[in-house]
């Protein structure tokens, strides 16, 4: 059990990094999701 | 090509688990922040007016799709790496990386790189980011790289492709300022790396890729990195007439262009004895100049556009 708890400590920054590039990607999408909307069908937020 | 065998791969490293930076490392951050910085400048000096989250956007894919090519690149060269000095610690020779996980980083990140350029920009410049990952991981790293003394000079059109990448995400189209453009960068690449495999000569010829001074001798690589400094000089003035030039990119041309051709005729100039005497000093000056020649020459792009965005168009010659 040990074992797995090293594996979960040294995959720890691998996988805090990944959270972040996938909040970053979810962030990125919603905003240009309202960008294009903005730009090519009305702006609904303004 | 990628078979590494057991002695080349440290025991220690070969238990290790990959880190976040050792991926980040797989997708060459250095040659990534020249795609991105070039490939803004195509986009900032393409005429109207591109949103800036789309812009921002559209530039994240391209960096995502140039460090795809760079993993798909470590993967198939893991051999030579592992052989050469500049490259031995990168993660795969290093043994963080599996070679299987790297082909799969760099083909999941290939597709999802073109697919969201496609989305976010327009079907245009995902084909060209598509035909340039294509280009660099299979044309130029497959094959041309171990097979040929002119592997970067043909290959050299993958790193050529940015600004035109950048302008068609921006415009949706293709005119002959971005081709220029996409030119500078095809010429450059011939002295910038024949500087460094001069003094790298003895990694290239030991790893056994066919750079021009292996193949050739130092004497002719020598000449013709003069003849393509010669060659380029017209080349990267004529922007300056484009729509994608003005009068800070002509002043910076010139400058850069007196730079380069003496740092290149000061090489060619000399003999291999000189060379080893100063271990070569002219060399990996010249390999230096072009470096801060390629990245004035496209802020000059950047500062044209920013006048032109900010006080409105200069009266300037625009050729086309």
């Amino acid at each position: 059990m040990r074992e797995d708890h090293e594996l979960h400590r040294r995959r720890r920054s691998r996988n805090i990094g990944l959270l972040v590039v996938l909040l970053g990607l979810v962030a990125l999408l919603f905003w240009v999701t309202i960008a294009k909307m903005g730009s090519h069908a009305g702006n609904p937020w303004g | 090509m990628t078979d590494i065998s057991a002695a080349q791969i440290p025991a220690v490293a070969r238990s290790a688990e990959p880190q976040f930076g050792d991926f980040v490392l797989l997708l060459k951050p250095r040659v990534m922040s020249l795609v991105v910085f070039t490939a803004l400048a195509g986009m900032v000096a393409a005429p109207g007016s591109v949103h800036p989250v789309v812009a921002m956007a559209s530039l994240l894919c391209i960096a995502c799709g140039a460090g795809a090519s760079g993993a798909l690149n470590m993967w198939w060269d893991a051999d030579i790496d592992a052989e050469m000095q500049r490259t031995r610690s990168r993660p795969v020779p290093r043994g963080m990386i599996a070679p299987g996980e790297a082909l799969g980083f760099g083909l999941g990140l290939s597709v999802i790189s073109v697919m969201m350029l496609a989305v976010v920009a327009n079907p245009l410049s995902a084909g060209l980011l598509a035909f340039t990952i294509f280009f660099y991981a299979v044309v130029y790293t497959m094959w041309l790289k171990r097979s040929t003394p002119q592997n970067i000079v043909i290959g050299g059109a993958a790193g050529a492709f940015p600004p035109v990448i950048g302008w068609a995400a921006a415009t949706g189209g293709i005119e002959p300022a971005p081709l220029l453009l996409f030119l500078v960068i095809f010429l450059w690449t011939p002295p910038h790396f024949w500087a460094l495999a001069l003094f790298r000569n003895d990694d290239y010829a030991r790893a056994g890729v066919p750079m021009m001074p292996v193949i050739a001798g130092e004497a002719s690589t020598r000449r013709q990195i003069w003849l393509y400094a010669l060659l380029l000089a017209p080349v990267a003035i004529a922007p300056a007439f484009t729509v994608a030039g003005g009068p800070i990119y002509l002043a910076v041309a010139l400058a850069a262009n007196v730079a380069f051709l003496r740092g290149a005729w000061a090489v060619s100039r000399r003999s291999h004895a000189a060379a080893e005497a100063d271990l070569y000093r002219a060399e990996k000056k010249l390999f230096g100049v072009s470096i801060v020649y390629l990245f004035v020459l496209f802020a000059a792009v950047v500062a044209d556009a920013a006048i032109d965005a900010t006080l409105g168009a200069v009266a300037w010659p625009v050729w086309y």
